[in-house]
């Protein structure tokens, strides 16, 4: 008797509970990605905010650190056909899902407003065959780091705070810092690894070569006179131990490491923000300030700030792209990006709109890109991933002997054309 | 008849067969049925969501293209550096380990094993670090000889030698414990007998140890010969398959392929001559050193 009771009572509570459920309508549940790896309290508040606002939509958050494990995560996703709605990651990682026509075109949700507030450059950084394929949250810069201490020990007495460097006098410090006491390098340079490839093209382009012209790889000029310059320049710098040998098998995290330690003087680094978190734990006591918006560069040669990238948000294709849309413009509303940063977890970068403020170290970056223009590692190119593998090999040929800079640059050259045909 | 006696014998053992049926379920979905589908996938040239069917187009493009050959080369350099040094390696470690008093061998087991429960990712970046031109500890200790500092992963060969290097410190702790298992089993008398007979240390090592272990060895062998061909961790993390090639293996060409380029028509020729090649290898050295196991 009692277990007939307890039966039928279970039963009714089921059938309430789904009744009650039932009653209640139909809630949106959007997935939501986020390369942060960790949980940001300002990205909770937008979640909260946008909950607030839409309350038939409710965000299911995942945070997972980006990078090659997301991009595999997003790839089985993709496969399987069981993708998030929205997903935040660096703007590489993104694009090319574009190519694989699972993203939704975004050039319709704008309204005037947005477009107007958008960084217009950073827009079209966006957009691939006139597709806005996500909407730009936050980008970046490379910038230096260095040793000051390092720099007045060895005698370089006009250390420029607030102005470029002129070339010749650039030199002129690097020669003192090889003639110091010890084991200093006044640079490195690293051809091994996947990422620091921002860090070779600066190389290149203080010289005045670049990787590619008018978003068009074959019109690369990294094998012209001046792009041959440069790496025959760089790999002088080795031979005459201005720079660490082993070039070829140097990795970015290990470059940088050099700097931190103290062994090395200048280093280039992909992200501002990454070079300020060293700077405040003391590991480097140099900024430049015109690190981030002129760097030596020989005569005739402009200085373009180079942009690494940065985060931003795109909306898989799926049943519930009008929701996703949604909440993908509130991440980026201005609201959201205050938020953001205010927050201060995502420091030393530029938000995507203009009404949000940019840190002092980039407003002059930004005066010369809307000058001289923002050059770009081509994101959002559906080869990108494999041009910069191709890349690493010519400079590892090259700086290993196999070839000279000519061939090696020449024969990279052939590779990106024939990756377009 | 036959398939009536067969019939009756499933029907007989029918328990038997419903014990193994899990496992084999497992195996047919983990294992078979993917190698079926990754030999049927690499007639098509696809992507994450397109395939179109090109035929033996993948693989005469695959045989026409030098970076394979490269790649090939590769893999059968540094397999043919590592198996023995790996097999050999172990077989003296626990040899040497298992004259010590218990305390030690289990000290000495533990400290070769320790780098097997480490992530191979954690000991690549240690690695990393350690072949380092300039900073290096290994340069460091080559220069207390006098000897020139070695561009470790900025050279061919010497790139080549990280890679077998570090998958060296990573894979002799279990083979040790393989190996220490095996001799333990050795009667001591056998040893005794020979003593008496006026057999050296030398001798009682290649006429009594080695013969006796043989069965394990066979499986070291096969093992690490395995374990040879699919490296891709190690090159991922320590030199990226550089430099300019000269460490990418075939396996690590098949995960960049596949994962890295979408391309996974051509990753999935490669994995099925790398499975036809580790396949012959592992038949050829069942078939030579089964007939030379002793009991």
């Amino acid at each position: 008797m009692f277990r007939k009771s307890l039966t039928i009572l279970l039963v009714l509570g089921l059938v309430l509970g789904l009744g009650i459920g039932s009653l209640a309508g139909e809630k949106i549940v959007l997935d939501f990605w986020t390369s942060w790896g960790a949980d940001m309290a300002w990205e909770n508040e937008v979640i909260a905010e946008f909950e607030k606002e839409n309350p038939d939509i409710t965000i299911r958050k995942e945070s997972i650190i980006g990078g090659t494990g997301y991009t595999q995560k997003l790839m089985l996703a993709v496969a399987s056909g069981n993708t998030p709605d929205v997903f935040v990651e660096y703007v590489g990682r993104v694009a090319p899902w574009w190519f694989q026509d699972v993203l939704v075109p975004l050039n319709d949700t704008l309204t005037e407003e947005d477009l107007a507030d958008f960084i217009p450059s950073l827009l079209e950084l966006h957009t691939i065959d006139g597709n806005l394929f996500a909407y730009p949250h936050f980008f970046d810069l490379r910038a230096w780091g260095g040793n000051k201490t390092l720099l007045e020990r060895a005698g370089v007495i006009d250390i420029p705070e607030g102005i470029s460097w002129d070339f010749d006098a650039w030199l002129d410090a690097l020669d003192k810092v090889v003639q110091m006491e010890g084991d200093y390098y006044p640079l490195v340079f690293f051809a091994n690894g996947r990422s620091c490839d921002y860090i070779t093209l600066m190389n290149f382009q203080m010289f005045g070569a670049s990787l590619y012209q008018d978003g068009d790889y074959t019109k690369t000029t990294l094998n012209s006179p001046e792009g041959v310059r440069a790496l025959e320049w760089m790999i002088e710098m080795v031979a005459k131990g201005y720079a660490p040998k082993g070039v070829a098998g140097i990795s970015c995290g290990e470059g940088l490491g050099m700097i931190k330690r103290g062994l090395v003087v200048f280093g280039w680094c992909p992200d501002l923000q990454l070079i300020q978190n060293t700077f405040d734990k003391g590991e480097i006591d140099y900024i430049p300030e015109f690190s981030v918006w002129e760097t030596p560069h020989v005569a005739g040669a402009p200085p373009v700030p180079l942009y690494t990238g940065g985060n931003a948000i795109a909306v898989f294709k799926g049943d519930q792209e009008e929701a996703a849309i949604k909440f993908a413009k509130f991440y980026v509303s201005q609201e959201s990006l205050e938020k953001a940063n205010a927050s201060g977890d995502v420091g030393g970068v530029s938000f995507s709109r203009q009404s949000i403020p940019i840190p002092d170290g980039m407003r002059r970056s930004m005066e010369i890109a809307a000058k001289n223009g923002l050059g770009d590692l081509g994101l959002n190119s559906p080869y990108y991933l494999e041009v910069r593998d191709l890349q690493y090999v010519a400079l590892q040929k090259a700086f290993t002997g196999q070839m000279t800079a000519k061939e090696a640059l020449d024969e990279f050259a052939e590779k990106l054309s024939a990756l377009w045909k | 008849m036959e398939v009536r006696r067969v019939l009756h014998r499933i029907k007989k053992e029918r328990s038997a067969y419903f014990f193994i049926m899990p496992t084999l379920l497992l195996v047919f979905t983990f294992t078979f049925y993917p190698l079926v589908q990754g030999i049927r996938l690499s007639f098509f040239k696809a992507g994450l969501r397109e395939r179109t069917w090109v035929g033996f187009q993948n693989y005469s493009e695959l045989f026409r293209d030098p970076l394979f050959w490269l790649e090939l080369k590769n893999t059968l350099i540094i397999a043919a550096i590592l198996i023995p040094l790996v097999v050999g390696s172990s077989l003296l470690i626990a040899s040497l380990i298992v004259q010590f008093k218990k305390p030690w061998q289990i000290f000495f087991r533990g400290a070769f094993y320790l780098p097997v429960v480490t992530s191979g990712v954690v000991i690549s970046m240690v690695w990393i670090w350690i072949f380092n031109p300039t900073y290096g500890l290994l340069n460091h200790i080559l220069s207390l000889v006098n000897i020139e500092p070695v561009m470790w992963l900025g050279t061919t060969n010497p790139a080549r030698l990280a890679v077998v290097i570090l998958i060296f410190s990573w894979s002799l702790g279990a083979n040790i414990i393989y190996y220490s298992a095996s001799l333990a089993a050795i009667p001591k008398t056998m040893y005794e007998a020979a003593m008496m007979d006026g057999a050296n240390s030398l001798q009682r090592f290649f006429k009594i140890t080695i013969p006796l272990v043989m069965p394990m060895t066979l499986f070291i062998l096969m093992m690490t010969s395995i374990g040879a061909f699919q490296i891709v961790e190690a090159v991922y993390i320590l030199t990226g398959g550089g430099p300019a090639y000269a460490t990418t293996t075939v396996a690590f060409r098949i995960y960049q392929l596949g994962f890295r380029y979408f391309r996974f028509g051509q990753a999935s020729v490669q994995a099925v001559i790398l499975l036809m090649i580790v396949f012959s290898f592992a038949f050829l050295q069942f078939r030579y050193l089964s007939k030379k196991l002793e009991f």
